[in-house]
């Protein structure tokens, strides 16, 4: 096998979408909840982003961080920082941070404009 | 040892720390344990479950080369590509440096295995069958037509793309159940593949069947006496 270490093996065209300014919002309840995550410290934020799979091609990524490597647009919401990166930006604008209290599958959740369908765990769109 | 030549075949490297968690999120197999040395098949699947394509992954130990069917890479890529997003994985096309052929009805290395030498690189498929992976220039002597490969498949009950391996056909349909892991994570179309495997309702099904007892528009790959049909069951 020649794995292509040669120049005539080019990188295949990727799509990369727009990036756009994205516009989001937080619940009050998703704020209660980041309030109690955070505690006074405002030094973290809170990093959205999109991974590939689930069942319907697409998975949210939530994680606090301090910081990240990621080029990203940082929006401030009520003192909140949030960070979403640019590769991703184009799936979630227009989105809302909500938490929803259950005994299953509560936690934070995502409502996006974006997704045309969404499996039922919630953590999967299209 | 029967070998033939398969011109389709398409060859690409798959670099990057995020390539088989990217992969497994893709695709039906589970491929997140894949060691170097390794050859595993999965299929990528739309919403409906539909294939796109059956690939097979080499661990290279680097990187992974996938090897796929050239026809269906246009609609892998784009299947593929809008999902790469911030992760670290980056494609090359490495088909033009190599040549791709099919060994079948014997033995080979260790099924799930592969072994390089001297410009060959041979996997063992769990169909029972090697696919040979050769850098250009490198002799591979043919001593089989593409025919007899296919009329092996229809005994062996081996799906192949364009015949059984269509967009057409589910995972299960065309006689990938291999490639669909029972208990991975999501991917796309597992919903519809596990409500087809838990309510053992596969609808239509590949079998080997008899000329003379099969409606012809069914047949998936033609032999003289047998074909490859796919019927509901």
């Amino acid at each position: 096998m020649d794995c292509g270490t040669c120049e005539t093996a080019g990188p295949i065209q990727v799509m990369k979408p727009d990036v756009v300014d994205v516009a989001l919002t937080i619940s009050d309840k998703a704020q209660t909840m980041l309030t109690d995550a955070f505690g006074e410290d405002r030094s973290m934020a809170l990093l959205v982003g999109v991974l590939s799979g689930g069942c319907s091609g697409y998975m949210y990524d939530l994680q606090i961080v301090e910081e990240t490597d990621q080029s990203c647009q940082e929006i401030t919401i009520n003192g909140f920082r949030v960070l979403v990166p640019n590769a991703s930006s184009h799936l979630l604008d227009g989105i809302e941070i909500d938490y929803v209290d259950r005994l299953m599958g509560g936690g934070f959740k995502i409502n996006n404009p974006n997704a045309e369908s969404s499996c039922g765990c919630g953590e999967s769109f299209n | 040892m029967p070998t033939t030549s398969y011109p389709q075949g398409h060859l690409s490297i798959w670099r990057g720390n995020d390539v088989l968690s990217f992969i497994d999120g893709l695709s039906t197999n589970h491929v997140l344990d894949l060691q170097k040395g390794e050859f595993r098949q999965t299929t990528f699947t739309n919403a409906q479950a539909k294939v796109i394509d059956r690939v097979g992954l080499f661990h290279m130990g680097g990187f992974i080369a996938v090897l796929s069917h050239g026809p269906f890479w246009e609609r892998l890529t784009q299947h593929i590509t809008p999902r790469i997003l911030n992760q670290d994985v980056s494609i090359t096309n490495a088909t033009e440096n190599n040549d791709f052929f099919v060994q079948y009805d014997e033995h080979g290395p260790e099924t799930g295995h592969f072994v390089s030498e001297a410009g060959t690189t041979t996997a063992r498929t769990p169909q029972g069958f090697n696919f040979l992976v050769v850098s250009k220039g490198t002799a591979t002597p043919i001593d089989s037509k593409i025919e007899a490969f296919h009329t092996w498949r229809i005994e062996n009950l081996v799906p192949w793309p364009e015949f059984e391996i269509t967009l057409r056909h589910h995972a299960f349909t065309c006689g990938l159940e291999e490639d669909v892991h029972p208990n991975k994570g999501c991917y796309i179309g597992q919903e519809v593949l596990t409500r087809m495997r838990t309510r053992g309702r596969m609808g239509r099904v590949m079998s080997k069947v008899s000329n003379v007892d099969v409606d012809e528009a069914s047949i998936t790959t033609a032999g003289e006496v047998h074909s490859l049909a796919i019927i509901r069951v």
